[in-house]
């Protein structure tokens, strides 16, 4: 591309894309944000990942905001902001791709390595829990209950203190 | 079955005996309950056999309930269920759950045996111990205690080092049911 980082606007809190061809590669081609119109709208985390490879700039009017004011703006609103962002950033960095779900809880939807984004359905929940917060069954029996309900298997990001991620799939079973 | 059939086993302190050594015998081959007293692994010499046999307090207690064995005590009274399971509630924390989750396996078909040596409540065989030598691991936990996520980690990678399925089982307070969750690391 001729332009190697894409442009975005911050228009009442929302990352917007408004060129045609970074919609087309950012959407199509690697599948981040929703479309709004003639808008690519990116979640928030998805909008801090690509500045964070260096994809993406974001003004506000004429003025280039950090990655930091922008993690300090959206973490105003969203108190897990950067937990979700290090579990997205974990799951793109391992060639993945997350769709960050709305929620207190740190969740994505994800699909399966290779899928196909036009024509296969998510297949993992990912629900993340953090060292030091211990969870709860009732939490975890609706989370196991949630995916059932929607044919996806549950997967664990566990964080450590410093943010380091690993995974762990959980099932429910009848023996 | 008739009360004659009945194997005796002996409560000394809160521990559960059976002394007679053929029916001690009789009882472990049909379903792999309790333990030879002083043999410590799963394949045993006839020989070995020969010896009196320790049930376990939810053993003993399953076994009584079923009307295969009744319970005396030291001076030959008999013991009731109601106070074996008082004995064993004190001396076994979270009892009630880990009896429901025993009952549960057995009930199953399973040949459910301590797993203290993996770490767990229980090892739980399809055929038996010394047999099929892949038994998945249940531990039971309260369902109002939460889990700490070093808890997964430790699930997911004890399952990994034994290569037993790991498996965590949680009464339902209200429904009794038995959840039983399985982690497993997950190659992202």
């Amino acid at each position: 591309m001729r332009n190697k980082i894409a442009k975005a606007y911050l228009e009442e809190g929302r990352v917007v894309i408004k060129d045609d061809k970074w919609i087309n590669e950012l959407h199509y081609n690697k599948h981040y944000g929703r479309l709004d119109g003639n808008e690519l709208v990116l979640h928030p985390v998805e909008a801090l990942y690509l500045m964070h490879i260096g994809k993406l700039e974001v003004y506000e009017g004429e003025k280039k905001l950090s990655f930091e004011e922008l993690t300090r703006r959206f973490s105003k609103t969203d108190s897990k902001l950067w937990m979700r962002f290090l579990v997205y950033c974990d799951l793109r960095r391992r060639g993945l791709i997350a769709v960050p779900l709305k929620g207190r809880n740190v969740s994505f939807l994800l699909y399966g390595r290779g899928a196909n984004v036009e024509y296969n359905a998510t297949k993992y929940l990912v629900y993340a829990v953090c060292e030091g917060v211990r969870v709860d069954f009732k939490e975890l029996a609706r989370i196991a209950e949630e995916a059932r309900r929607s044919k996806k298997e549950v997967v664990l990001a566990v964080m450590d203190r410093q943010g380091e991620i690993a995974y762990y799939s959980m099932s429910t079973i009848s023996l | 079955m008739s009360k004659t059939d009945r194997i005796r086993a002996v409560l000394v302190g809160n521990r559960v005996i059976v002394f007679d050594e053929q029916r001690a015998y009789k009882l472990y081959e049909e379903g792999f309950y309790g333990k030879y007293v002083g043999i410590s692994k799963p394949k045993m010499s006839e020989d070995e056999k020969r010896r009196p046999v320790e049930l376990s307090l939810l053993e003993a207690l399953y076994l009584l309930e079923k009307g295969r064995i009744e319970v005396v005590d030291i001076n030959g009274n008999p013991v009731k269920y109601d106070k074996l399971l008082d004995i064993a509630r004190a001396n076994y924390d979270m009892f009630d759950e880990v009896y429901e989750v025993y009952k549960d396996l057995r009930s199953k078909g399973y040949v459910v045996r301590p797993g203290l040596k993996f770490g767990t409540t229980f090892a739980v065989y399809r055929y038996g111990p010394g047999i099929d030598h892949a038994p998945f691991l249940v531990h039971v936990m309260p369902f109002e205690a939460k889990l700490d996520p070093i808890e997964i980690i430790r699930a997911g990678r004890l399952s990994h080092s034994v290569r037993k399925r790991f498996i965590i089982a949680v009464v339902h307070p209200k429904t009794r049911r038995i959840h039983y969750y399985m982690f497993k690391w997950f190659k992202a």
